[in-house]
């Protein structure tokens, strides 16, 4: 038997606010509300993007993230960089492909790697996680990571230390152009926009980076 | 856990107390200058700000003009996505619900993300009365749930503490004393609310769009909190007012970029998750359970009065850092869930049966402010007037006063023997006492009467116009 997976009442529920609904138009205030047929046009905004790469690292950069530009060839070098940030400890790694060549680098480094699989807990206590990323925002220095893809929603999030892989060919101008691309049939269970490293001012308005999310953000944008 | 004052203190009971708190006060001024001015920058980076303000109120318009067969989609797109659906007409079919469900998965504890929604149900309270233990985790909404408090502000809801009474709290879960800086207390929090999200049985968010071609929940956060919600506990409950509705990603693209510049100034807040169904084969993590409780609680009311664009809020608290009321008494003084100008026009018509909520559209100098600020534009000081003009006067006499007013000045000859017989009479005004008589000192205190000119205006067009 398929458990029941709607509960309270649909047909009353909705029928009440279709009974209101029908009562009168609604803007009896303000001015006039402009009338729009279709989607809305995308956002525009006040700056050209001409250059993405350059937009996603100044955008980046002025969040706190580091962003490193190279080949495939300077992945080693920018991963010792991140070890460096992230101290001694094991380190999470995604399902995701480009991860095949790192996992032997950490092992020569004698690094522990940490697979989603072993649970949030054996996450928790690796030190760097590196995910890929589907997408990049230029505008905001935004990575888009794909749970489905990753394998996990967790290693992007629960280390205090987050690694990016990002292909400069995956970036786009800015949140708009990858909302709009993206197929609302076939959406992963997960899908995050992560722009800068994670924040808070709830003390006396003084920000503190990695307040639960990871307080240190590089990214290996891969040209 | 601490109580709405709403209908404990009267509303001037309610400001006195906010006014005497200087370190709310200073701190209030410090938060909504600093989020108005990010704000200001945050909308220079657009085009054309007010076309985009137009085409977001279009958009939440057409949404609320559509909403049941939006709804309608939403849900099938849930269910579809393995999601479980729950139609909550009131505060109480909401709680019952997740009760059973924390109940059904045996929980004893629940990590939360901030959820006006769910404060408005009275959630915490209730499953704390169930014997579940529930914890904030929203570093601001942690220290106020420490310290048994309400938020201060939406967004920075406990601006009203300083570094010394965060670390005496934090000091006590702690066991011993802790440093007075905020990066060693948020390292603190970090480490004591990690240990929380990998101990819950169940996870509770609120919901900032739900998107009804995909069925997606969007959630904002900047801590990341929001995303360990609906990452580590095994169910995640979203509750949902039925409003926060987008018709499609295109419109989110629209909702996005208003949403984080109005907040907090930011382009985009940290972190934005689309989170579509639970937990997936190819995933190792994330909730195995998906619950989506969808909230009426009063909002169908609401349309098709001349009050349905109150419903057109993303919850962005712009109107709060620019309102000359929000700004000196900040949000405990509105007694309720929501604050600020659009506290003072949800909080009458989501409890219509209370007396004190009816009085809080007087908590505002109808400036304008608020409409300026707002992301989709909804024009709140209208709102305001509308329900100041529903409330039927206080007692006899006032109305009374009013009607003998209203007959006076219909007639033109009786307007200005009226005003010749005040220019006469208002010396009197000055004697002392005067104010403090019934009826007159409602309006009299707190203000000084203007100088009078030795001549009214129209004696005075007379030989000059």
């Amino acid at each position: 038997m398929t458990p029941q997976r709607e509960s309270g009442d649909r047909a009353r529920f909705l029928g009440r606010l279709r009974e209101r609904l029908g009562r009168r138009p609604a803007h009896p205030h303000g001015r006039p509300v402009l009338r729009l047929e279709g989607e809305p046009p995308p956002v525009a905004y006040a700056t050209p993007m001409d250059d993405l790469t350059m937009a996603f690292c100044q955008a980046a950069a002025q969040l706190g993230a580091l962003v490193r530009r190279t080949g495939r060839d300077g992945l080693p070098e920018v991963l010792d960089e991140a070890l460096a940030l992230a101290g001694p400890g094991p380190v999470a790694l995604t399902e995701e492909p480009e991860m095949a060549g790192l996992e032997g680098l950490l092992k020569t480094r004698g690094r522990e790697v940490i697979r989603p699989s072993q649970g949030p807990r054996a996450v928790a206590g690796a030190c760097l996680g590196i995910t890929g990323a589907v997408a990049g925002l230029a505008r905001t220095g935004t990575l888009v990571v794909d749970s489905s893809r990753a394998g996990s929603r967790t290693v992007s999030l629960l280390p205090p230390v987050h690694l990016a892989l990002l292909p400069a060919t995956a970036l786009l101008p800015d949140h708009g152009a990858l909302l709009r691309s993206l197929d609302a049939a076939a959406l992963p269970a997960s899908l995050v926009l992560i722009t800068g490293p994670s924040r808070s001012s709830d003390i006396e308005l003084e920000l503190t980076l990695g307040v639960h999310g990871p307080g240190r953000l590089l990214v290996a944008l891969l040209v | 856990m601490a109580e709405f004052t709403l209908e404990r203190t009267p509303l001037r009971a309610r400001t006195r107390a906010a006014l005497a708190q200087p370190l709310l006060r200073q701190n209030l001024r410090r938060v909504t200058d600093r989020f108005m001015q990010v704000r200001a920058a945050a909308f220079a980076q657009l085009a054309d700000a007010e076309a985009l303000r137009a085409t977001a109120r279009a958009l939440r318009a057409r949404t609320l003009a559509r909403l049941p067969e939006l709804l309608e989609q939403f849900a099938d797109r849930l269910l579809a996505s393995g999601a479980h659906v729950h139609w909550a007409s009131d505060a109480a079919s909401a709680r019952r619900y997740i009760g059973q469900v924390a109940a059904r998965h045996g929980a004893r504890k629940v990590v939360k993300s901030k959820s006006m929604a769910s404060e408005e149900i009275g959630l915490n309270r209730y499953l704390e009365g169930l014997g579940v233990q529930v914890v904030e985790t929203d570093l601001g909404e942690w220290i106020i749930q420490l310290a048994d408090e309400m938020p201060s502000h939406i967004l920075a809801p406990a601006i009203h503490k300083d570094r010394r009474q965060i670390a005496a709290l934090f000091g006590q879960v702690a066991g011993s004393p802790l440093p007075e800086e905020p990066a060693r207390l948020t390292a603190f929090a970090r480490a004591r609310l990690r240990e929380e999200f990998l101990s819950a049985d169940m996870g509770i968010s609120g919901v900032n769009f739900g998107v009804a071609a995909s069925g997606s929940l969007v959630l904002v956060t900047n801590e990341g909190n929001g995303r360990l919600v609906t990452s580590l506990p095994r169910v995640h409950v979203a509750v949902m007012g039925m409003e926060r509705l987008v018709a499609d990603l295109a419109e989110l693209d629209v909702l996005l970029a208003l949403l984080a510049r109005s907040a907090t100034g930011q382009p985009l807040s940290c972190y934005t998750s689309i989170i579509t169904g639970p937990r997936r084969p190819e995933e190792a993590d994330g909730p195995e359970e998906l619950h989506v409780v969808i909230l009426d609680n009063g909002r169908s009311a609401l349309l098709g009065s001349e009050f349905q664009e109150a419903l057109h809020c993303i919850r962005c608290g712009a109107c709060l850092n620019v309102c000359p009321v929000y700004r000196q008494i900040g949000g405990h003084a509105y007694g309720w869930v929501y604050s600020g100008p659009i506290g003072a026009v949800l909080t009458p018509l989501l409890l219509p049966a209370s007396a004190a909520a009816q009085e809080l559209p007087s908590a505002s100098s109808l400036c304008g402010a608020c409409w300026q600020a707002c992301p989709v534009g909804i024009p709140l000081q209208d709102l305001l007037l509308a329900l100041r003009r529903r409330r039927p006067p206080e007692g006899a006499t006032e109305r009374l006063a009013w009607r003998a007013w209203a007959r006076l000045w219909a007639s033109p000859r009786l307007y200005r023997w009226s005003l010749r017989a005040l220019h006469a009479l208002a010396p009197l005004a000055r004697l002392p006492g005067v104010g403090r008589l019934p009826l007159v000192s409602r309006w009299a205190t707190g203000r000084a009467l203007p100088p009078l000119p030795s001549r009214g205006f129209r004696d005075w067009w007379r030989e000059n116009g």
